[in-house]
């Protein structure tokens, strides 16, 4: 009898920006803002929804080390849209194959702190217009 | 009240679900005689009502509807016209009966913050045809007015 198959996480992803991969990355977290109000018509309250513009964000920590700070500063001063791609650089546990974000624009960057120990981090915000389409996750 | 029915307004035959403003703005007319504290009733001020509606998805379809009562081209006054000589349009809500209404304006909204949605102004004037007209409607409106919290 076969024990059940455990829950284990034994996936390393991998971030590229523009095909190149992040190093020394922390995180990277994407968030999608999807808003809906209800209608309340003055006879009866919520009848029916409106959809508002939705927009993406993210935010990606990674370690001051290495030049993939300085890439992603330069495009954040230069103002030049990339892309940011999601994919599984070893192991099947994650459930795309790869997830893609196109045309991003970095709203703020924070190339790097001062820390008495450990690696200086930076952190990048931006925006995302080009997501949610088919052919972006896999 | 979740269980309470939505009960759209009529404006003619084009019934609106999703109104979200119903003002009606009526009253008597007065005016100041000089020299004198009295004030003598000139005549009841013309009711004109403003709603304000969404119509969302497949009920701006109503739109054109709209446009054939508030006369918004030659063409369609010519059609729509002459039945208004005989009667305006009626505004019925669950709460008051309005006879007799002309569309004096129309604004149409369609903006970037609603999707698939259409924001729709209409204002209306009482224009009175027949005196008989105006006593049904009155009484229809006190009927619906004093009812209406019984529905």
């Amino acid at each position: 009898m076969s024990a059940p198959i455990p829950l284990n996480w034994k996936t390393r992803l991998e971030l590229s920006v523009d095909g190149t991969a992040i190093t020394a990355i922390d995180s990277f977290t994407p968030t999608f803002t999807t808003p809906v109000t209800p209608i309340h018509s003055i006879e009866r309250d919520n009848i029916g929804s409106i959809y508002h513009p939705q927009t993406a964000t993210f935010t990606m920590t990674l370690k001051a080390i290495g030049t993939a700070v300085a890439t992603l500063t330069k495009l954040a001063l230069e103002g030049t849209e990339f892309q940011v791609s999601v994919a599984e650089l070893k192991g099947t546990d994650w459930t795309f194959n790869h997830m893609l974000f196109r045309s991003c624009l970095i709203t703020s960057a924070n190339p790097s702190n001062v820390v008495i120990d450990g690696v200086p981090s930076a952190t990048f915000s931006g925006i995302i217009l080009g997501f949610g389409a088919p052919t972006d996750i896999g | 009240m979740p269980d309470r029915h939505n009960i759209p307004v009529l404006v003619g035959a084009v019934p609106l679900v999703a109104v979200t403003s119903f003002v009606v703005n009526e009253g008597y007319k007065t005016a100041s005689i000089g020299g004198s504290s009295l004030k003598q009733m000139v005549s009841p001020t013309t009711k004109t009502i403003s709603i304000e509606a969404l119509l969302i998805d497949k009920f701006r379809t109503l739109r054109p509807a709209l446009e054939v009562m508030a006369l918004t081209s030659r063409a369609l006054a010519s059609v729509a016209a002459p039945l208004l000589k005989i009667a305006g349009i009626p505004v019925v809500t669950r709460s008051s009966v309005n006879l007799d209404m002309q569309i004096t304006n129309l604004v149409f909204t369609q903006d970037n913050q609603m999707r698939d949605t259409l924001k729709v102004s209409i204002s209306l004037t009482n224009v009175p045809r027949s005196q008989l007209a105006g006593l049904i409607g009155g009484a229809l409106d006190i009927a619906a007015g004093v009812g209406s919290p019984f529905i």
